[in-house]
């Protein structure tokens, strides 16, 4: 046998074992996944909390920061009255004024010579009690037109003597002409807009209103009769001014009641509260160049269901400073302090009212013509009223609660998936006040089906501790876990409100509770985090 | 063996260690055939028992290579008894290591022809290789299977994909001789590398973290990724139909260094070493630099902010707009053309062959390089035998990529001087992929004149000396 022989049954043997081993076939029908149980965290939620995030002002009042950041919340009230603009305004004037051929014009007319008649005519603004020394105005105009019955033709100026644009007189032109018809008419129209009017040239020395007439007639063949007569009508309409000098009388400015809503105290329930040095600043501010008297007929302490507690020691008017002619394009400010020094306001606040009620009233020239009076249009008396209540205080199971709408979608698809979800709530405390809470979950019939925590107040947050200066040497934190299962879970659906109660308390030492102040660089950090563990069954066709 | 020696050696070891570094090219059947000139790519010291072979041009030798160090395919599929096709996660991600690689490797060898003059063996040869690697983190898969909120909490996830590919031409040469009697064999290979297109991945670091006091995210970047091709794709794109040859005037140089040596202990015992493909290629062509700009950046998420979330939809939007113009901002890529420079997969090998006779051996061989600062290792047993001077067959027992089953086979098929030859290290694995986590098949045509068995590295003078030695220590 030769190797060559001798090698085959070897190759043969390797081949059959090569050829013998099939690769793997899929035929297979559908696919299935193994169910895995991963656990996913989740960060949800983180936010610094500011004094005005934790209390909330609704708005219509502002943290206010001090140089040395010291906080106070302070809640606004502001009344505003009409603007001078509005409240003095200038009515529309008519001035009129007739000429009539003499016989001597309509002779000389008729023989080829034409005839200039001059005439100054005085007339008096009519503004009621008012009086006008002068008027910037800023729009307006004047229309001037003729009416004749003189067969000729001319043309007529009109100038009034106390306006000026500049050097220039208000001044007007009606060229006419006549055409075999009667009468004879024309008109123009002037824009008013930047004429400044002195009005007191006359007797009495306002309201004053001063004309030149020069009517020029052209000589005519046609037959004129002495008596012919030619009407004029002088019509200032829409004038409104930057400025007014003059007097604008007595007049009420203001009568409003309003109130200021203390959010701070919205939700409280029980528990004891005090701020010790509980304020309101009542803020005037006026742009009438006019003797301006103002005042409470009411400010008062109010909770819905009690009688109002009234503020003592309300001055009998508000301090108001008077622009002059310099500065009356700016509104000048002064104000008025009531504290514990000078009123009850302290007691009324640590009574927690849900509003602080007021009226304010405000006359000008209350005395009458004791002076005269300078107006911008812009011209308005504002007065504020802040309740400021600077953050150093108090609070001993102050407890707040509110109950909000609230629903928890959790698809049937999903009870198989969630095996259980655990919230964790990671807070980081730089405030002397320390939070229990709990939250209540009801269902639709108004009954508590469950609650976050277990204890009825639970310790959320203890108070940060405090220094020899009261100021806060460093912050406290804590974790809490809360754990739903999936059958706790699958009551949430059941979920309709949510009853959040939030008991605060000021730092304790030894059971007494020292007032703490509030500073702009006290942080509240709140975290929330979820990690749910699942039970995935995926299903693949 | 003098001490000098042995000093030698064993430094030559630990510099393996420092300089492999790379992926997978195994050929473990491949370095015990001593029927196949082949194998000198794996030992330049190595000889065959060919005084002379020229590879078929065009058909030299054609070698691909599928590793996957990370799983199996039966580890994320099988098909069970109700004859569907059933996915595991859990498992698949339990067979994941820290970091996994599948390589996929194309060797071509255009030309290879060698020759033995006097106690020298010469070799010549050209080819091209092509090299791709695939890394894919295991935290990734985690993020999902196991989630971040369990054992990962806390931990600092590194979802750090990466894609390495590498295209190269390779001309070499090798020269060895035999020395001390020809106990000793030494030898050397050159290349001159060419590279066509690169895209290294040499950092990819997306490190994600969930604290676990209040589960808020922290994640930071550092990527580093390199491209570099003979095309010029950074003012034209390359139309096939169309192209432009003069793009292979590439400066895309390199060169690469193989040392390998081969010792007769004992009569029947040779021992033998080699590191392959050390060496490099300066990417100059076409470069395109993609670095993270600040690598120190990082970006915390805390959640929503307590206001958007209860006013209402359009403050979360504008949140998550935020935040994600956050990450855009501050995972900024900067872009840069600076020439860089890649290592080639680098490997070694450690063998010792105990031969039967002078056609049959035994082979024990360990293999590793050194990826991402880890040795992979692999450890094979192998026969090998000329078991007629038509047929030679090596058949083998490896670990490889942390799978104990691979059963390699490698055979030449001697008609005259016209050789085929077919070597695989996973045999099986061929057949059952599930189960595999390395294949690869080497087959080409060689022909060889002069053959003539006799232990491997070793000059017929050195065997008789050997055999003289022998019977010195029997007459001893």
């Amino acid at each position: 046998m030769t190797r060559s022989k001798k090698l085959l049954p070897v190759v043969l043997f390797l081949l059959a074992g090569f050829t013998g081993c099939r690769p793997e076939e899929l035929d297979t029908v559908g696919i299935k996944v193994d169910p895995v149980r991963p656990e996913y965290a989740i960060p949800l939620i983180q936010s610094d909390l500011t004094l005005d995030d934790l209390i909330g002002t609704g708005g219509i009042g502002f943290v206010k920061k001090q140089s040395d950041g010291f906080l106070s919340l302070v809640y606004r009230g502001t009344v505003l009255s009409t603007r001078a603009g509005t409240l003095v305004p200038i009515s529309d004037q008519t001035f009129q004024h007739t000429f009539s051929l003499t016989d001597a014009q309509a002779t000389a007319l008729n023989n080829g010579q034409s005839q200039t008649i001059p005439l100054d005519a005085s007339y008096t603004f009519s503004m009621g009690s008012k009086e006008i020394d002068s008027l910037w105005i800023k729009a307006g105009n004047l229309t001037a037109a003729l009416s004749g019955m003189i067969k000729t033709g001319g043309v007529l100026k009109v100038t009034f003597q106390d306006a000026y644009q500049g050097s220039g007189k208000l001044s007007i032109q009606l060229p006419f002409s006549y055409n075999s018809s009667l009468p004879v008419t024309a008109s123009a129209t002037k824009d008013l807009a930047g004429f400044h009017w002195d009005m007191t040239k006359g007797t009495p020395a306002y309201n004053a209103v001063n004309v030149s007439f020069e009517l020029t007639l052209n000589p005519t063949t046609e037959v004129l009769s002495a008596g012919d007569r030619l009407d004029v009508n002088l019509d200032f309409k829409g004038v409104k001014y930057t400025r007014f000098y003059g007097f604008i009388g007595t007049l009420n400015l203001l009568s409003e009641a309003d109130s200021i809503k203390l959010s701070v105290f919205d939700n409280a329930t029980s528990g004891q509260f005090s701020i010790d040095d509980a304020k309101i600043k009542i803020i005037c501010g006026n742009s009438f160049g006019a003797e301006l008297k103002a005042g409470f007929k009411q400010l008062a302490g109010y909770t819905p269901g009690n009688a109002p507690v009234d503020v003592t020691g309300l001055p009998a008017s508000f301090p108001i400073p008077i622009p002059n002619e310099t500065n009356i394009n700016v509104m000048q400010f002064d104000s008025v302090m009531l504290d514990k020094t000078n009123s009850n306001i302290v007691g009324i606040v640590n009574g927690k009212p849900k509003k602080v009620i007021y009226d304010v009233y405000a006359d000008l020239n209350p005395n009458g013509r004791l002076q005269r009076n300078i107006l911008t249009d812009e011209s308005q008396f504002k007065c504020i009223v802040d309740v400021e209540l600077p953050m150093y205080g108090t609070a001993k199971d102050f407890v707040l609660e509110s109950v909000d709408s609230a629903h928890f979608d959790l698809e049937d698809t999903y009870d198989d998936m969630l095996e259980n979800v655990l919230f964790r709530f990671t807070g980081v405390n730089g405030y002397p006040i320390g939070l229990e809470t709990q939250l209540y979950l009801i269902n639709a019939g108004g009954q508590v089906f469950d609650s976050l925590f277990t204890d009825r107040s639970y310790k959320f947050l203890e108070a940060a501790p405090v220094g020899a200066d009261g100021k806060v040497v460093s912050t406290t934190g804590k974790t809490t876990d809360v754990v739903f299962d999936l059958l706790r879970a699958k009551r949430l659906r059941d979920l309709k409100r949510i009853k959040t109660r939030v008991n605060i308390g000021t730092l304790s030492q030894g059971g007494t509770y020292p007032s703490v102040k509030l500073y702009s660089n006290y942080v509240l950090r709140i975290s929330v985090g979820v990690k749910a563990k699942l039970n995935l069954n995926l299903k693949a066709e | 063996m003098k001490p000098v020696l042995n000093k030698c050696f064993l430094a030559g070891i630990a510099m393996l260690f420092v300089l492999c570094k790379g992926q997978a090219q195994n050929n473990l059947t491949l370095y015990n055939m001593h029927t196949l000139p082949q194998r000198i790519q794996t030992n330049p010291a190595q000889v065959v028992d060919s005084r002379l072979f020229i590879g078929m041009p065009g058909f030299s030798s054609l070698h691909m290579l599928y590793g996957n160090n990370g799983f199996k395919i039966r580890d994320l599929v099988s098909v069970n008894d109700s004859n569907q096709l059933a996915i595991h996660p859990t498992r698949f991600y339990d067979a994941l290591s820290k970091n996994n690689t599948i390589s996929l490797n194309l060797n071509y060898d255009l030309l290879y022809v060698g020759f033995k003059l006097r106690k020298s063996y010469i070799t010549l040869g050209m080819g091209e290789k092509v090299q791709t690697r695939f890394n894919f983190p295991k935290d990734f898969f985690g993020l999902f299977i196991i989630g971040n909120g369990g054992d990962n909490l806390g931990k600092e996830m590194n979802f750090n994909f990466g894609f390495d590919l590498m295209v190269y031409n390779d001309v070499h040469a090798s020269y060895s001789r035999a020395f001390r009697k020809d106990k000793l064999r030494l030898g050397a290979k050159v290349s001159y590398l060419n590279g066509i297109a690169n895209f290294n991945t040499e950092k990819s670091d997306l490190l994600f973290q969930t604290n676990p006091d209040d589960f808020h995210y922290t994640v930071r970047t550092d990527i580093r990724v390199n491209t570099a091709t003979i095309f010029d794709t950074l003012n034209n794109s390359f139309e096939v139909s169309d192209p432009d040859f003069n793009v292979f005037k590439s400066r895309n140089r390199g060169m690469g260094l193989s040392f390998g040596a081969t010792y007769q202990v004992l009569p029947k015992l040779v021992l033998s070493a080699s590191v392959v493909d050390i060496g490099y290629i300066d990417w100059k062509d076409n470069v395109k630099n993609y670095k993270t700009a600040n690598p120190s950046q990082k970006v915390e998420f805390y959640g929503l902010d307590f206001k958007d979330y209860f006013n209402d939809s359009t403050n979360i939007n504008q949140s998550i707009q935020h935040m994600l113009d956050t990450f855009t901002d501050k995972f900024k890529l900067t872009e840069s053309y600076q020439e860089y420079r890649t290592t080639l997969p680098a490997t070694f090998y450690l063998g010792a062959n105990f031969w039967l006779t002078k056609r049959h051996n035994f082979g024990l061989l360990f293999y590793g390089n050194y990826y991402q600062k880890k040795l992979n290792p692999a450890f094979t047993l192998s026969y090998n035998g000329k078991l007629t001077k038509i047929l030679g067959i090596s058949v083998s027992y490896s670990m490889i990529n942390r799978s104990f089953v691979n059963g390699g086979v490698g055979l030449t098929l001697n008609g005259s001087a016209f050789q085929y030859y077919l070597v695989a290290d996973n045999a099986l694995g061929i057949i059952t992929y599930r189960n595999a986590s390395t294949i690869d098949l080497r087959t080409g045509i060689n022909f060889t004149f002069l053959r003539k068995d006799k232990q491997s590295g070793l000059s017929g003078k050195g065997k008789k000396m050997g055999m003289q030695a022998k019977r010195n220590a029997y007459s001893g």
